[in-house]
């Protein structure tokens, strides 16, 4: 039985390729179109997953898409008749898109399918499943539990925005729900905006900011913004948001509660949106300690999986890990909307078809989340010759000697090794690594390869066995979705002078032996890395730990900002030499930036857009 | 050209929004209909909404719509 699942047309499109249950093959499309959060139908990504099974088109026995168009549409109205005569511009500007498109997704898809085989009765294939339903089913059936419940929290799916389901072998069944446009996700992006942000990827940023902010405005947001109950149900009040009626998120009423207007994005950041950033990250905290302890109560399940824009939120997953309300949680890499195009083919395989599912005896069946586009070592050499590169070839043991050797020494290194990541992050498969222990990688990548000034610091990438030894955590974490402390004996004390310090400059205070991956909080995003899912980068930092007695070392994804991560050696070659990254290693290549033909480099410093 | 386009638009847009849309929206105000349910309530207990049927989606991945909810 082969699925392919697809998500599209609001952002992040991807595909996926489900046969019998296992997970062959899924990747976002912005990674072939080189456009960032790319929304248009995955023809590439579908193309790269049917080319990876080696398949045909016509062999795929369903495709699923990931929600139901129509439902989205009814839930438009439905808030224009709530709202009217409020919300013309909206209204004037979303309807003629809908009635020229988005009402005929299903039309679309089809035609689009035709592409693939003009013989194949696609319609009798094509089914939908539900928004959050993709979500859970992401989080649930590739979990290692045999059963679990399953939270789930976004923005907006077509009514859901948060949902409860219960997992139990092959089945899964959504129990309760909250409905647009009561939603944790658009009270995030709400402060987002207001913080001067982009809505949909500058969420992390507010979670990065927020550690340097103090929780000053919780109970103005709880008084005024969302009612909490105890069981963590929540309701927002829609005086003080936009989003149901306008093109932005919050009004007048929200701006004159917090004393001013929304932050343009070129003025600089103050302690006030520090201070924001701080308290909608408490809030959102709160809301989702809430709902887990409520429903392990009343569900009595010792285990939680959990997917959704929300989910990402690597901050509120630690702290609930350390609540420890429940035994285990696993966390879909892919938990944005894109990961909908795995949830909708594993729905299909599991819910529509009634597939068997065996739970893995070791670890997730996410294979690590490798589960994008690989090139073979001749594949490698070709393109990168046809591209003007000059490299050497090194045996195994050679690059992994030599790569650990530069990285003690300072260097930056370009990783391109083995299957791309699915999901938001880099996770040593597409990577920029570097030093942790370095006092000056922090500014390195972010002045010269990334071409941002980050008040985040960078993740570590720590091997799994040592994980404890460095960080308060000791569970696996292989998917960068667990944010955790240094642990106090690695730390350094912060005088009363560097206390003081603002902003970027108090980022820079060496405060811990690992001072590229600390945050001013001394939290960490950790990436615990394991040998059965990525070997060679676990060789790599076993040796660079062999080398240095550290087993931590930098992550970042491999791309410059504004672009999506790097998919193919040429766009790695690309980003090398539009960068000032010294090294660079495309399976077993190697190259040295000073060997290179400089009139190659293409400049990205002024050539991003601000997020 | 577009610029008649983009009139027609506007005009048939807004008879449908002022003049459909908008009058429907009063009544159904009027008779208490809160689809998005925008009222709070303090005193209820919980916001979670149970969902209608054991097995809401199983039987229609045909259809482009959510299955009929319980609210």
């Amino acid at each position: 039985m082969k699925i392919l699942g697809i998500s599209a047309f609001y952002h992040d499109s991807a595909a996926a390729l489900v046969i019998d249950g296992e997970i062959i093959a899924a990747a976002q499309e912005e990674r072939f179109t080189r456009i960032k959060h790319d929304l248009g139908y995955p023809v590439n990504a579908i193309h790269f997953c049917l080319k990876y099974a080696g398949i045909n088109a016509k062999e795929i026995d369903y495709v699923v898409f990931y929600d139901k168009p129509l439902s989205k549409f009814e839930r438009l109205m439905k808030t224009y008749l709530a709202f009217a005569p409020k919300g013309f511009a909206s209204f004037r500007e979303a309807v003629p898109v809908w009635l020229k498109e988005k009402v005929f997704h299903k039309n679309l898809l089809l035609e689009k399918l035709k592409e693939l085989d003009g013989n194949v009765d696609w319609e009798s294939r094509l089914t939908f499943s539900e928004h959050h339903l993709s979500h859970a089913a992401s989080a649930f059936f590739p979990s290692p539990f045999e059963r679990a419940a399953v939270l789930t929290m976004d923005g907006v799916g077509e009514w859901t925005t948060t949902s409860l389901a219960i997992g139990n072998g092959n089945a899964l069944t959504v129990n309760r729900e909250i409905c647009f446009p009561h939603s944790l996700g658009l009270l995030y992006s709400a402060f987002t905006y207001y913080t001067g942000f982009k809505v949909n990827s500058g969420e992390y940023k507010v979670m990065g900011l927020a550690p340097y902010g103090e929780p000053r405005y919780v109970d103005l947001i709880k008084d005024h913004l969302i009612d909490i109950k105890d069981d963590g149900s929540f309701h927002l009040n829609m005086d003080y948001f936009d989003y149901c009626t306008a093109l932005r998120m919050t009004n007048e009423k929200f701006h004159s509660l917090f004393g001013a207007q929304p932050r343009a994005p070129e003025v600089p950041l103050t302690q006030r949106e520090m201070d924001l950033a701080s308290s909608v990250q408490a809030v959102t905290e709160e809301v989702v300690i809430k709902l887990a302890r409520n429903i392990a109560k009343e569900t009595g399940e010792r285990h939680l999986c959990l997917a959704g824009g929300v989910a990402l939120n690597c901050v509120a997953n630690g702290k609930l890990l350390r609540e420890k309300i429940f035994d285990q949680i696993w966390i879909q890499p892919a938990a944005g909307d894109a990961g909908g195009a795995l949830g909708a083919a594993l729905a299909g395989y599991y819910l529509l078809q009634g597939g068997a599912r065996s739970v893995a005896s070791k670890g997730d069946a996410m294979k690590g989340s490798y589960l994008g586009p690989n090139y073979s070592q001749d594949e490698i050499e070709g393109r990168l010759k046809a591209v003007g590169a000059r490299f050497k070839t090194l045996d195994d043991n050679e690059l992994i000697d030599f790569c650990a050797q530069a990285l003690s020494e300072g260097k930056a290194i370009g990783w391109h090794q083995g299957r791309m990541e699915f999901g938001p992050r880099a996770l040593g498969g597409r990577s920029i690594i570097g030093d942790a222990r370095s006092s000056t990688m922090q500014k390195l990548l972010n002045l010269k390869v990334k071409y941002r000034e980050s008040f985040r610091p960078f993740a570590p990438s720590v091997l799994r066995e040592d994980v404890a030894d460095w960080f308060d955590l000791d569970s696996d974490s292989p998917y960068m979705l667990l944010v955790a402390d240094v642990k106090a004996e690695h730390r350094i004390a912060m005088s009363p002078a560097e206390q003081k310090l603002f902003g970027i400059d108090k980022l820079n205070v060496k405060r811990s032996t690992i001072p590229a991956v600390t945050h001013v909080d001394y939290s960490a995003r950790i990436q615990t890395v394991h040998r059965d899912t990525n070997p060679r980068y676990y060789s790599l930092i076993s040796r660079f730990k062999e080398l240095t007695g550290c087993p931590v070392i930098v992550n970042t994804s491999f791309n410059v900002r504004g672009e999506p991560i790097v998919n193919t050696p040429e766009d790695a070659f690309r980003c090398f030499m539009g960068t000032e990254i010294e090294v660079l290693v495309v399976g077993n290549c190697v190259l040295m930036k000073e060997n290179q033909d400089k009139s190659l480099a293409l400049s990205y410093e002024n050539n991003f857009e601000l997020d | 050209m577009r610029s008649v386009i983009n009139l027609i638009e506007n005009i048939i847009l807004g008879l449908v929004f002022f003049v459909v849309l908008t009058p429907l929206s009063v009544i159904y105000r009027f008779v208490g209909q809160d689809p998005l349910q925008m009222k709070s309530n303090k005193k209820q207990k919980s916001y979670w909404i149970v969902r209608g049927n054991d097995d809401p989606v199983v039987k229609d991945f045909k259809s482009q719509f959510v299955s009929k909810r319980a609210k």
